[in-house]
């Protein structure tokens, strides 16, 4: 019997440690976690501002500079010209050239960039010119470009239906860092004094004087001359009632009229009507079984058409295709990948209408960022074009070229310029 | 029972656990600075550099080159293994480590003769250049004549040198030797200000110690880290060799079979042009 209290006692002697070691053991968990989020919140947070910020951006860049380097490459397939310029002027900051300075030792770490990004990192250590940042640029109605921010290059134009667009060019970029400082002078030892005043300043009461002067001018109103006269309207809104509701224009070179098989507004008069639907239907599906393989083939002004819905039907509808894909490519390449501040770096774009009609009043803009100075009277252009230039909020300029003639298809264009480094 | 009770105490004492954490985060990072630099300026020499390193990333072991600018005629040296090296003319291009910091003495200062400054440098980032491109572009690190006159009259300049953010650059040309320099008010953290207008990558310190008069000692040279120097190449005019029979003897002989085959063309080793 005592036995077996004994045993009851250690079963809940052990029971109650186990509970309160496994209590001990979930409170002491919690205190750790406690403690270390703070810490990792801590070391998150402090990651290299740029790691984080410019995380996205050069992603976007990234893909940006694969697509320009696909592009680049036909350009240069296709253009001799450009393909000289675009020797001397790679616009991809991912390879470099050896200079002359020995291997950094890198110990353990290889050039590193935080995993997941591509393209040049970190972005506070290069300079962009080209493409369309942040904000879309827009053209409205009257050739107004929208959206326009520094680094932007695009390309406005009109289509052969009146239509305006615009077209971004590709981004270049270059290592360029600049420095500058922050200075603060303290004195090792300071010592500030203040005396004791042992002067009294008793201000002087002011002596109060007052002179009037009499009036000696009077200004004299004019009498009007004219009166304002109203006259009275002498037109009149005239209401007219319309007389012409629906015209009927009944096929007239028919000889007998319609037959029965005809009897349809459709035929007539081109308009369709709900209520016949299922009468047509009916006449359709005759048309059919009696329609050859050898359709009718059909030329309209000279080219041949192509069926819409089918020639297999009575209703086919025949069109021909007009040139109504316009596109413009624009393309921009650098003189050099890296500059130091002072150094001279040419830019070159080229742009080459890839559509299938003539667009005309072509406008290449460039909208130069801060640090890059356009040097006066090194524009170029392989076309006819007005150039011209305008402060910018960057404190650069915005450099455009307008193209009076129309750019045909397959026909394109280069202009240069040379920009400062500042 | 108690089986059924205990695992409920258990969840919810997670569960307090867990609104601790999140109430714990809001108020971190509400309390966040804007910048990431809470530290100030009037720090010991290498302390912000060491706090960097924890931050991680590519930072231990890196020599990150600079670029010491200096008033023509002023000699520069380092110190090396407990001692100051041999002065060199500025402008010294050097690999410092980040974190470490490096105690330079300064002399041969213009119109100060026989006086000297002992500053030191802390870098407390890199750049991450192109490769090959390291020492192409340095952090630039000017020790101006005015800087160097204020630290002989006692004073004490801190000078943190920023990488410029692109977006918010001073829209004025920068020629090689004038550095944009901002005046920090007394009580204002110079780090904050350089990390409001870029990226602080230096730290320049001048004025306050001089060393003993016995040499300088370990801890006045912060313990000498290791440092790379750099010089450019010496390049020589080299005279072209005319044309002749005298030059084709000197040349190697050139197996045709073997390089027809596109094979590795054998040369011997020690062959000179004369």
């Amino acid at each position: 019997m005592r036995h077996g209290q004994n045993q009851r006692r250690i079963t809940r002697t052990t029971l109650a440690r186990t509970v309160f070691a496994r209590a001990l053991f979930a409170r002491t968990l919690c205190a750790v976690g406690l403690a270390i989020l703070p810490i990792a919140l801590c070391s998150c947070r402090s990651m290299p501002r740029a790691k984080l910020a410019h995380a996205e951006l050069a992603q976007r860049t990234g893909e940006a500079a694969s697509a320009t380097q696909a592009m680049h490459e036909e350009v240069l397939a296709s253009d001799e010209q450009l393909m000289r310029a675009a020797e001397t002027t790679p616009h991809i900051p991912a390879a470099c050239l050896p200079d002359a300075a020995p291997p950094i030792p890198q110990g353990c770490y290889p050039p590193w960039s935080p995993p997941g990004i591509a393209g040049p990192w970190p972005l506070d250590e290069y300079l962009f010119d080209g493409g369309d940042r942040d904000i879309a640029a827009t053209v409205d109605g009257e050739r107004d470009v929208h959206g326009l921010e520094l680094e932007d290059t695009v390309a406005v134009y009109d289509t052969i239906d009146g239509e305006t667009k615009i077209k971004a060019s590709n981004r270049v970029c270059l290592y360029a860092p600049r420095f500058a400082a922050v200075r603060q002078v303290s004195g090792v030892v300071q010592n500030e004094q203040r005396d004791q005043p042992i002067g009294v300043v008793r201000p002087l009461a002011p002596i109060l004087h007052q002179d009037d002067q009499l009036v000696t001018t009077a200004v004299q109103p004019i009498q009007p001359e004219g009166e304002i006269g109203r006259k009275q309207p002498s037109i009149q809104r005239l209401s007219q009632a319309v007389i012409k509701v629906n015209s009927r224009l009944p096929i007239m070179a028919l000889a007998g009229g319609f037959s029965p098989h005809e009897d349809f507004l459709a035929i007539r008069q081109g308009l369709f009507q709900e209520a016949e639907r299922a009468r047509l239907a009916e006449a359709v599906t005759a048309a059919i079984a009696w329609t050859h393989d050898a359709a009718v083939q059909v030329v309209l002004e000279g080219q041949q058409a192509v069926s819409v819905t089918g020639d297999q039907k009575a209703q086919a509808t025949f069109r021909i295709d007009t040139p109504n894909s316009p596109c413009l490519r624009v393309l921009k390449v650098a003189s050099t990948k890296n500059a130091k501040p002072g150094d001279i770096v040419d830019f070159t774009i080229r742009f080459d209408n890839l559509g299938d009609q003539t667009i005309n009043k072509v406008v290449l803009i460039d909208n130069l960022t801060t640090r890059l100075e356009y040097v006066l009277g090194t524009a170029q252009s392989s076309r006819k074009a007005e150039f011209s230039t305008e402060e910018n909020q960057g404190e650069s300029l915005v450099l455009k070229w307008e193209f009076a003639d129309p750019l045909p298809p397959g026909h394109g264009g280069l202009v240069r310029f040379h920009c400062k480094v500042r | 029972m108690t089986m059924v009770q205990c695992p409920l105490r258990v969840a919810g004492r997670v569960l307090i656990a867990v609104l601790a954490w999140v109430s714990a985060a809001a108020v971190l990072l509400a309390q966040s600075p804007p910048v990431h630099f809470q530290h100030a300026g009037i720090m010991p020499p290498g302390a912000i550099g060491n706090l960097q390193l924890q931050r991680g990333g590519p930072l231990p072991g890196y020599f990150q080159p600079v670029e010491i600018r200096a008033p023509e005629g002023v000699a520069i040296s380092t110190g090396e293994s407990g001692q100051f090296g041999d002065p060199e003319q500025a402008p010294r291009k050097l690999g410092l480590l980040i974190g470490s910091v490096y105690r330079m003495r300064v002399a041969n200062i213009p119109h100060h003769p026989g006086q000297e400054v002992y500053p030191t440098i802390e870098v407390v980032d890199r750049l991450y250049p192109p490769v090959g491109m390291e020492f192409k572009f340095p952090i630039l690190i000017e020790l101006t004549q005015e800087e160097l006159e204020m630290a002989i009259d006692g004073k004490f300049v801190t000078r943190v040198i920023y990488l410029e953010d692109p977006e918010a650059a001073l829209p004025q040309a920068q020629g090689r030797h004038d550095q944009p320099v901002f005046e920090a008010a007394d009580g204002e953290n110079p780090l904050d200000v350089a990390d409001s207008l870029g990226r602080p990558m230096a730290i320049l310190r001048l004025g306050g110690r001089v060393p003993d008069a016995n040499g300088p000692d370990d801890l006045f040279l912060f313990g000498s880290p290791a440092l790379l120097k750099w010089h450019p190449r010496e390049t020589a005019s080299v005279q072209a060799v005319p044309e002749g029979p005298l030059v084709r003897q000197g040349l190697p002989k050139v197996r045709q079979a073997s390089a027809a085959r596109g094979l590795p063309i054998p040369m011997r080793r020690g062959t000179t042009i004369r």
